[in-house]
């Protein structure tokens, strides 16, 4: 099939308007938001519902082209960018919220719905969709799904993965098929949760079937600021090891909050503390009065600088005001930013922390924390620039380090962005080589071309790494 | 022991996974299929129609392997059962919070394996959501390991989810990394008419476990760390709420997983070409 006749037969099935090939459309599309890796596409679609998205994939299935879909295109491993001459499927059309069903308490959604908006609608219901990635604001569910994305609060109410109950997929051949059962009845292959995270190698999410959790009765936000860092994490592993189960546990370091406090996010955070420490509990109002005395009796055992209580809604936002615009704020001190994604366990966080100061100090570059720590997902954020290749090349060898000393410690090498373009060469440091090579051949039982999504997730040893422009020309590895 | 009749000699019983690689290894030199089990208390329930030449139990592997109470992880041995999990689990304040028929009896790898339904589903979610990770041996004597001891983690795809569920037709469990979380330190039962509880529903705050007592259209609900007050709810005697969540939970009937139209694919890419394996006629 010529090249003409097949991006003729996807105008006809999307529309004049929404196949984009001019160069100047298409550069919003050559990264992600790790602008590492770049590439442009050959042409960007952007279906209107679901038999426009599986016929577009038939067509350029039979026509061998390569192609991946997109959410908002937040991601921050390098997953929704296609290698030369692929296709881009954007989703950002497909955004209704079909049905909300109070009483089962299930939404059914387009994949480009955002994250927030799914919890706004929900509100009238008493409603909300829990994964909360600081991106929500964003950030597709269909993305979400595909990197199975965390958030501040899924310390208690687990990611993405433990929320969506079925999808409706488009295969890599156009084939349409559901996974997974809204009454949540067990199937002998999950293949929901096979696809949760499978960074859009597997089957294109068109429709998902989400659970959606009450509001809680009583929410009361803690803020505690400490003299460093190692304290706030110290603190985080005692709230975890004595049981307690606040809704989050989020640590921004002193170059976070200074980030912050110099930006639109300001919030009034204590400049001069080493950390402060970010804890909601929620819940009945009975159970929050039982744990929050608990929790303060726990930080009343640490050295604060000050400990404060944000019980109305206006005095909660503006905590998290400044957790959530920090990535933001960071995004402002350089042209480029490297968000790193490691996970080790809940006790070790005071021990990584340690080292990620050390691998700063190595690298000459400035890296501030703000993280997950209830998950003990840490997101050392690095800026540099680009157009350095020594500094990018500092930053890679610096992410790689610590990642490395993530497994040492017995966690992972991504928590919620995934491995991507990323991550490829750790992966056969976490798993060994049969696990790689079954994960390689579970792909082709549902991908068998490898046109979904090419060279993403697993190490494939060739052609990724060159298929891609590097920012900065690192070399790989 | 439940499930269809099986000599005691065509069941082989594993010491360890390196001892079920082996086990599994020979059958196949013998031209044997084998099927992988626990104490097969489930096996009339999830698999009747099941046949295999040898039947290769890991119930005598249930040693915990590691315990980081601190970090609210373990990892058991799949012969492990629920009951010597909560032995261990002892004065650390931590449970597997997981309600399903068959605990008593059966291994915590049959359990997962066959997807158990838990009563705990709705306060505290799904079981496969507790399982972090695990040890496999694939149908050709692979061994394998699957997710992480963390309880967060996206690297490569989640091999996990794909074999729980899958009643041994995909690998043999050799253990299972779990999630753990605070056990409730009390528990209170409340009795509510079944037709109040629509109503109700929304201004109570949600239940650990609800289900009908008897069948005088009464509802029993469990809090956990909770007195509940409502003029609708009832104070129930505790020892008597056990006694008939026991009996709902011995009485409760599984609906059989629906079959995969992808399982013969999934087995060949588990292990190309092996012999037959874990497979239902
Ligand atoms: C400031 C900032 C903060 C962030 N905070 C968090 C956080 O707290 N937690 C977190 O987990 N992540 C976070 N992220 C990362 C990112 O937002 C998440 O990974 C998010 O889930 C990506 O959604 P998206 O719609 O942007 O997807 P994209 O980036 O467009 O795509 C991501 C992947 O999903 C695939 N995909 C997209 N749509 C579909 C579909 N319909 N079907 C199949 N595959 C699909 C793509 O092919 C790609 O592989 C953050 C990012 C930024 C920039």
């Amino acid at each position: 099939m010529s090249k003409t006749s097949w991006k003729a037969q996807l105008r006809e099935i999307v529309g004049m308007d929404y196949l984009l090939d001019s160069p100047a459309a298409l550069l919003a599309y050559e990264s992600d938001a790790l602008t590492l890796f770049r590439c442009k596409p050959a042409a960007v679609l952007l279906p209107a519902d679901t038999a426009e998205v599986a016929k577009c994939v038939a067509v350029l299935h039979a026509a061998k082209i390569p192609f991946a879909a997109r959410g908002a295109g937040t991601g921050l491993s390098g997953g929704a960018l296609v290698a030369e001459g692929g296709v881009v499927i954007a989703m950002t059309r497909m955004k209704r919220i079909h049905a909300i069903d109070a009483e089962q308490r299930i939404a059914i959604v387009d994949p480009g719905v955002v994250n927030l908006d799914l919890s706004r609608a929900a509100e009238k219901f008493g409603l909300r969709y829990a994964p909360d990635p600081a991106s929500q604001s964003v950030s597709t569910l269909g993305g979400n799904m595909a990197e199975n994305a965390g958030g501040p609060m899924c310390f208690l109410h687990g990611t993405t993965a433990n929320h969506v109950l079925a999808v409706d997929v488009v295969l890599p051949d156009g084939r349409r098929e559901t996974w997974g059962d809204v009454q949540n009845q067990a199937q002998d292959l999950d293949l929901r949760g096979f696809l949760c995270g499978s960074e859009g190698t597997v089957a294109i999410a068109v429709r998902l079937y989400l659970k959606l959790v009450p509001v809680p009765e009583k929410v009361v936000t803690l803020m505690a600021a400490f003299h460093s860092i190692g304290e706030a994490c110290s603190a985080v592993s005692a709230i975890v090891a004595a049981g307690l189960r606040p809704v989050a546990l989020e640590v921004m370091d002193q170059a976070t909050i200074q980030a912050v406090e110099n930006s639109v996010y300001r919030t009034g955070l204590p400049t001069d503390a080493g950390a402060v420490l970010v804890i909601e509990v929620e819940g009945p109002s009975a159970t929050v009065e039982h744990d929050l005395p608990q929790i303060e009796a726990l930080l009343a055992g640490f050295e604060l600088l000050r400990l404060e209580r944000a019980e109305t809604p206006e005095q909660r936002l503006a905590v998290w005001k400044g957790r959530k615009g920090a990535g933001g704020a960071l995004g402002r001190l350089a042209p480029d930013s490297y968000v790193m994604d490691g996970v080790v366990p809940r006790s070790k966080l005071t021990e990584i922390m340690e080292y990620v100061a050390e691998v700063q100090v190595e690298s000459g570059l400035p890296v501030a924390n703000l993280f997950h720590a209830g998950d003990g997902n840490i997101h050392p954020h690095f800026s540099y620039d680009g157009r350095d290749p020594k500094q990018a090349a500092a930053v890679e060898k610096a992410g790689a380090k610590i990642l490395r000393r993530c497994l040492k410690l017995g966690g992972s090498i991504s928590g919620e962005h995934g491995i991507g373009l990323e991550k490829q060469h750790l992966l056969a440091e976490q798993f060994g080589a049969n696990e790689i090579a079954l994960m390689e051949r579970l792909r082709r039982v549902f991908n068998p071309e490898d046109l979904m999504n090419p060279g993403r997730g697993l190490p494939m040893g060739k052609g990724c790494a060159e298929a891609f422009h590097r920012h900065g020309r690192i070399q790989s590895g | 022991m439940g499930g269809s009749k099986v000599a005691e000699q065509d069941i082989v019983h594993a010491k360890d996974a390196e001892d079920a690689v082996a086990l599994l290894q020979g059958a196949h030199a013998e031209g044997k299929s084998v099927m992988p089990c626990g104490k097969r208390s489930r096996q009339a329930r999830v698999a009747p129609t099941a046949r295999a030449d040898r039947w290769l139990s890991m119930a005598d592997c249930d040693r915990l392997l590691w315990l980081d109470a601190e970090d609210q992880t373990c990892e058991v041995q799949a012969g492990m059962s629920m009951l010597r999990l909560r032995e261990h689990l002892q004065g650390t304040g931590l449970e597997l919070a997981l309600m399903c028929r068959g605990e008593q009896s059966g291994t915590l790898g049959g359990l997962f394996l066959s997807a158990e339904p838990s009563l705990l589903a709705s306060s505290c979610g799904p079981s496969r959501d507790f399982v972090l990770g695990g040890g496999w041996i694939l149908a050709d004597g692979t061994p394998i390991r699957s997710g992480a001891r963390v309880v967060k983690s996206v690297a490569g795809y989640d091999v996990t989810r794909l074999l729980l569920g899958s009643r041994g037709q995909l690998a043999i469990n050799t253990s299972l990394i779990l999630r753990l979380r605070p056990a409730p330190r009390e528990l209170h039962y409340y009795v509510v008419k079944a037709a109040l509880w629509p109503e109700l529903r929304d201004c109570l705050p949600p239940p650990r476990l609800l289900f009908p007592a008897d069948e005088s259209g009464y509802l029993l609900l469990q809090y956990a760390n909770l007195e509940v007050k409502h003029n609708a709810l009832q104070a129930f005697d505790f020892r008597e709420g056990e006694r008939q969540r026991c009996a709902y939970l011995e009485a409760l009937t599984t609906q059989l997983p629906t079959p995969s139209p992808w399982l013969e694919a999934t087995a060949e890419a588990c292990a190309p070409g092996a012999p037959h394996f874990g497979r239902q006629p």
